[in-house]
């Protein structure tokens, strides 16, 4: 499948300050990759390479086959930053309708994709309100008409949840979703692994470098080095390496429960074995 | 190219008409305040410095802030990041924020030159001069607001800097009087203040003087610097 972000041995460094260590990343043609990672990690700045706000020290990023740098390419993302806001001061419409016209939309098609959006979006209603006023959930929503106003091949999200209320999170990966169905290709940064578990084909874990990367269930195949196992007499959880699982469970008295760790232990594990 | 030029520029005056209020006071009562406090208690030789003085101080305290400020704040809501995605230059979308908040400054410069006449009985000589003056200051304190808002990273300490400067240069620069009113050492000093340009140049373009257009070259000449500065300095950044 063709790639559409390429990135090969990006190092980004600040003084003596590493933020990307030698990162080699792909997102093919229709996928929604995720970067995964703690705060500090490297994913901002690597993803403002991504869509060419800043430049590598050392390697090379290349979006849909060109260098991110260039202003056609950037017409053909779609990019929500990490705590962007939209125009508080300008109507929902204007904001919509304006980034369009920024991104070289003609004035009819923004017209006309600024009220399709708004409408698939549940902002129809609220099109000449002013964007200060509307919901956190509603903003972001907001911002990704503004992203996809110029439908784009590529959309980039840095963050697109964070500090959401549990039911827009919902509504932010409903629309996502949908998006995908409609071919679109992602790359999204976030805190969250249920985030990144339900939304993604692939996951890249990173702590500055890249330690780990694959779907869910290759990722777990890959480090799952031990099981979970609950005494729900006890209420006592260990961790219990695959060849002495018989072992214990068979001393166990009550019920139990054995399962894989979750992608957000072994995200843990990993994290801090890296540190 | 034009054409995102000129709808970021409507888009930024857009969001200025829900200060109208704020503008008005700034537009009207304010340079009035200033005039009457200055041009009413100044000898009748000195009331063209009144007004210069205060159109300089409108330029620098209503451009430099509000561009540097504005910017600082732009940035500290990502929206730079969401323009440079949308293939914005940085320094582009600087220079729209910097225009918009600039020309709404020649309502009030307007009014003072209206009150000016109306009050202080003082006429302007030469209006290309004034013209020229007026647009070459705009443009020197609108870099120099620029070059505050992208070189400084945080946003407290550009509001703060930028308010100090702004008033630096409004009371410790020949603003209000002239140039010969500086002892010699220090009046080299006040050359290095693009406020003494400005000022300068607005009251010599009142007399009809053509060393206005000369004081109007330096200011230009601020602003080229800025603006490099300005451009330099976003493209270390990336």
């Amino acid at each position: 499948m063709e790639a559409v972000i390429e990135a090969r041995g990006v190092w980004k460094w600040y003084g003596h300050l590493i933020a990307n260590q030698d990162i080699n990343l792909e997102v093919r043609r229709g996928e929604i990759v995720s970067l995964l990672g703690p705060n500090g990690a490297g994913k901002t700045t690597l993803v403002k390479q991504i869509y060419g706000e800043i430049t590598p020290n050392k390697g090379e990023v290349r979006v849909l086959g060109q260098p991110p740098t260039n202003a056609k390419v950037k017409r053909r993302m779609g990019v929500i930053p990490q705590e962007c806001r939209p125009y508080d001061d300008l109507s929902v419409w204007d904001n919509v309708y304006y980034m369009g016209r920024i991104k070289g939309v003609s004035k009819e098609e923004s017209n006309s994709r600024a009220e399709e959006l708004l409408a698939k979006l549940g902002l129809s209603e609220s099109k000449n309100k002013m964007a200060g006023d509307l919901s956190g959930g509603m903003k972001r929503k907001l911002l990704i008409a503004m992203a996809v106003i110029n439908d784009p091949e590529l959309i980039i999200l840095d963050e697109p949840t964070t500090g959401l209320d549990p039911s827009s999170r919902r509504e932010v990966w409903e629309m996502l979703q949908g998006l995908r169905k409609a071919g679109r290709s992602m790359l999204l940064t976030t805190h969250y692994l249920d985030e990144a578990e339900r939304l993604s084909d692939r996951i890249y874990f990173i702590n500055r470098k890249i330690i780990a990367s694959g779907t869910t269930s290759e990722i777990k195949e890959r480090f799952s080095e031990w099981y979970e196992v609950i005494d729900y007499t006890t209420g006592e959880v260990r961790k219990v390496r695959g060849e002495e699982v018989k072992r214990v469970i068979q001393e166990m008295k009550g019920k139990f429960e054995v399962r894989l760790p979750s992608l957000e232990d072994i995200y843990l594990e990993m994290i801090r074995s890296a540190e | 190219m034009l054409s995102e030029f000129l709808n970021l520029l409507k888009m930024q005056f857009k969001t200025t008409k829900n200060y109208i209020p704020a503008i008005i006071f700034f537009t009207v009562f304010m340079p009035l305040g200033l005039l009457l406090v200055f041009g009413l208690t100044a000898a009748q030789s000195f009331k063209g410095y009144a007004i210069s003085g205060t159109v300089t101080f409108y330029v620098a305290v209503s451009i430099i802030n509000s561009v540097a400020q504005s910017l600082a704040y732009e940035r500290n809501v990502g929206r730079f990041s969401l323009m440079m995605a949308s293939g914005i230059p940085r320094w582009v979308y600087a220079i729209t924020i910097a225009l918009s908040n600039g020309v709404p400054s020649l309502a009030s410069i307007t009014v003072i030159l209206l009150l000016g006449e109306f009050f202080l009985r003082v006429r302007i000589e030469s209006i290309p001069l004034l013209l020229l003056a007026i647009a070459s200051s705009l443009f020197s304190a609108s870099m120099l607001g620029m070059l505050m808002g992208l070189g400084i990273r945080s946003q407290q300490a550009v509001n703060q800097y930028s308010n100090i400067l702004s008033l630096f240069l409004s009371f410790f620069a020949p603003v209000y009087f002239p140039l010969t009113f500086l002892p010699i050492p220090i009046r080299y000093l006040a050359f290095l203040e693009p406020t003494t340009y400005v000022s300068q140049a607005i009251y010599l373009s009142i007399l009809g003087s053509p060393l206005s257009a000369l004081w109007s070259l330096g200011s230009l000449g601020f602003g080229v610097i800025l603006l490099f500065a300005s451009k330099y300095l976003s493209l270390f950044r990336s």
